[in-house]
């Protein structure tokens, strides 16, 4: 069984909503980190999650719920979002962004695409489709400055058990979210 | 062809071009139709309605080709609608092929492309497809899904949601279009309304009484409302589709009709 | 304005908003007489004007950025706008290093102030903000930018005046989103304009304190500098980036050029 029309504007107004703050995130962290390459890096990003957070946006109104469809994920998610987030040492910031965060979500687009039925959900695929191109260049583009710039991890095991924090969330959507969907608002 | 009185060609244009492997006709009573509970009905429906998918293509493909001078955003949404409307063959081909049907096994018809590409303006265009024939279709749909979810019958559930979500979009695409344009210039109101007359006219032609007489279902109020009718539209096409609704139902039960 | 919930710093008396980070290799000033600006051309004039501006446009990226933070409920379609202006600005800073590295400069080679930042960031109000930076610092840019391109090519440097001029028309587009969005916030709310009055005094009283000798600024005109005195008003830039006609008159009247200001309708 795929995913109902409700459990898929649940997912992509989750995915936006995860872009959004990490839109907000970058933004946080340019004025705060002095590197001035890191600043162009995080400034560069900050308008491919925009538009990624766009796109999404846009989608949830085609698949009935408002425009711009932003709901919150998992309590447990966003406590490693607003961990990473509290960083202040430039490395960190980027491992926990590039490294960990990025790969995860590539994963969570991945259980999306395998549960959506890819013909009949085909716009919201060929989103996510985009985004982890983007999200596939801005890891390269952050390897290559790292490779530029010597910044060094105050502790090297962190971006592990991040990612391992990060795999054992077990819910990423909360289920049932979607209660201000259109057609409710409507009816 | 159908060996029946040729379509008046004054309301319709040229029909698109099909391969070897479909029969057209031009009548709905021409097209095999199964009674209630008949095994091949479901299968001739969808095979069917993926031919009238097919001719929603056409018909946004070739309002893209005819107005080059559209507005670029009107542009862009009837693109997309190609690709949906793309989408929705290759879904209603899946689910009848899953089913046991095979291409070309039911005769089809072409009546959307040809009512509307006999129209030569946009606005009446997009007024007889989109927010005549689409916004039909999101009422029958909403029917369908409640239908399908009842009867647990998930696959086409889930299809009919997605088709119906994409016909929202396609209806309140041209809604808000239509508006904008009426809003610039009232003669283009006019216009609208030349198309819609030339619509209901070609339509009662290929359908006849049957066809409408075997509606029973209301308008889908909220899908019309998200599809960007506004709420005296959607009261006023609920009361008429209700009131046809009841009447078809009173004349298929023992002893009633006309 | 309300008080600032940011750690913030005096300058001749003035109270803003405390510096951006910047690596130990940056020399930050705080006054202008503190900078290494030369009218001339030479080759440490040319590295310092990239050095300088390098820095100007990290704060931009900066600016924009902090205003996606402050502003979380701005509308979708302006904080949009914000995000691409990050964008924008980030490419400036790179291809302004890119440039800087090939005339032989680098990094912290000259002093740099952070005074578009540390005005505008001390603002609590969107427009106010877009008032001060977009509408008056990337404004009075532009007016500098068509100036110093012929500058750039008439000692032969093309590849700089090029670099400029992609710079100059993403300006055009902030200046411009600036605008639109002031007067859509202005229609449906007229206390934004209290808002962008207050910004533009704010920033004069800013400018009289930190330019001693100095005049304070029209709206949409950046401070005195040894650049900016002698930059003209690039008047069709300025209408590409939608002011009317009444403020581009208004431009030109505060910049000693009222002769140039067309003749009303039915006055000879």
């Amino acid at each position: 069984m795929g995913l109902t029309i409700r459990e898929k504007a649940e997912y992509v107004g989750t995915f936006r909503g995860v872009r959004v703050y990490l839109m907000e995130m970058l933004a946080r962290w340019v004025p705060t980190t002095p590197e001035l390459e890191v600043k162009v890096l995080f400034g560069r990003h900050i308008w491919d999650l925009a538009q990624h957070a766009d796109a999404l946006g846009k989608r949830a109104f085609e698949i009935r719920a408002p425009l711009h469809y932003t709901l919150r994920p998992s309590e447990e998610y966003q406590r490693l979002l607003e961990e990473i987030s509290g960083c202040q040492g430039t490395a960190e910031r980027i491992h926990g962004f590039y490294s960990v965060i990025l790969p995860g979500l590539e994963k969570r687009h991945g259980d999306y695409l395998a549960h959506t039925d890819s013909l009949q959900d085909e716009p919201t695929v060929r989103i996510l489709d985009r985004i982890q191109l983007d999200d596939a260049r801005m890891r390269r583009e952050s390897q290559a400055l790292l490779a530029e710039i010597p910044l060094r991890l105050a502790d090297p095991e962190w971006p592990g058990r991040l990612a391992a924090q990060d795999s054992a969330v077990t819910q990423f959507v909360v289920p049932g979210s979607g209660v201000t969907l259109a057609r409710e608002v409507a009816s | 062809m159908s060996g029946q009185a040729e379509l008046d060609p004054k309301l319709f244009a040229e029909a698109p071009v099909r391969d070897p492997r479909f029969t057209v006709v031009d009548r709905w009573k021409e097209c095999r139709l199964f009674p209630d509970g008949h095994p091949e009905k479901e299968v001739e429906f969808f095979h069917r309605q993926m031919h009238e998918e097919l001719n929603s293509v056409e018909n946004a493909a070739r309002n893209l080709a005819d107005f080059p001078e559209a507005d670029w955003e009107i542009r862009m949404w009837i693109a997309r609608q190609c690709s949906d409307e793309a989408r929705h063959v290759l879904m209603f081909r899946r689910i009848f092929e899953r089913r046991g049907g095979t291409l070309g096994q039911y005769p089809v018809m072409s009546f959307q492309y040809r009512i509307c590409t006999k129209i030569d303006t946009l606005i009446g265009r997009l007024a007889v497809q989109n927010r005549s024939f689409e916004a039909g279709g999101i009422d029958a749909v909403k029917v369908g899904i409640d239908d399908a979810w009842r009867r647990g019958d998930t696959e086409l559930a889930e299809l009919y949601e997605s088709q119906g979500a994409d016909e929202i979009v396609h209806v309140r695409f041209a809604n808000e279009w239509i508006r904008q344009q009426v809003a610039a210039n009232p003669r283009n109101g006019l216009r609208m309304a030349a198309a819609l007359t030339h619509g209901s006219r070609a339509f009662a032609q290929v359908m006849g009484e049957e066809a409408v007489q075997g509606i029973d279902y209301a308008a889908d109020q909220s899908g019309r409302l998200e599809a960007g009718f506004d709420a005296a539209e959607v009261k006023q096409v609920y009361e008429l589709s209700e009131a046809r609704r009841l009447e078809n139902l009173a004349r298929k039960r023992p002893g009633g009709g006309s | 304005m309300s008080a600032p919930t940011f750690p913030v710093k005096v300058v001749r008396g003035v109270t803003l908003r405390q510096d951006p980070a910047r690596e130990p290799c940056f020399k930050v000033v705080q006054t202008g007489d503190e900078m290494f600006e030369m009218a001339d051309m030479s080759e440490t004039s040319r590295r310092e004007r990239l050095h300088r501006h390098m820095n100007n446009e990290a704060g931009a990226i900066e600016i924009a950025a902090q205003c996606l933070v402050d502003f979380p409920d701005a509308p979708w379609d302006l904080r949009m706008q914000l995000a691409r202006q990050c964008y924008d600005e980030a490419r400036h800073v790179a291809a302004l290093l890119r440039r800087l590295l090939q005339l032989g400069g680098y990094k912290g080679e000259f002093p740099i102030a952070n005074y578009e930042w540390s005005v505008t960031c001390t603002l609590d109000s969107l427009a106010g903000r877009l008032a001060v930076q977009n509408r008056t610092f990337e404004a009075g840019l532009m007016d500098l930018l068509g100036s110093l391109l012929k500058k750039w090519r008439e000692i032969g440097d093309h590849t700089t005046a090029d670099m400029l001029e992609h710079i100059l028309a993403d300006e055009v587009t902030h200046v411009r989103f600036a605008n639109q969005w002031i007067r859509r916030m202005a229609q449906q709310d007229r206390r934004v304009l209290l808002k962008v009055a207050q910004a533009i005094r704010f920033l004069a009283a800013t400018d009289v304190a930190h330019s001693p000798g100095g005049a304070a600024q029209a709206p949409g005109v950046r401070p005195a500098g040894a650049d900016y005195a002698s930059a003209g008003i690039n008047v069709e830039d300025r209408r590409l980036a939608e002011f009317t006609d009444a403020e581009i008159d208004s431009f030109l009247q505060n910049a000693g050029l009222s002769s140039l200001v067309p003749a009303k309708a039915g006055k000879e």
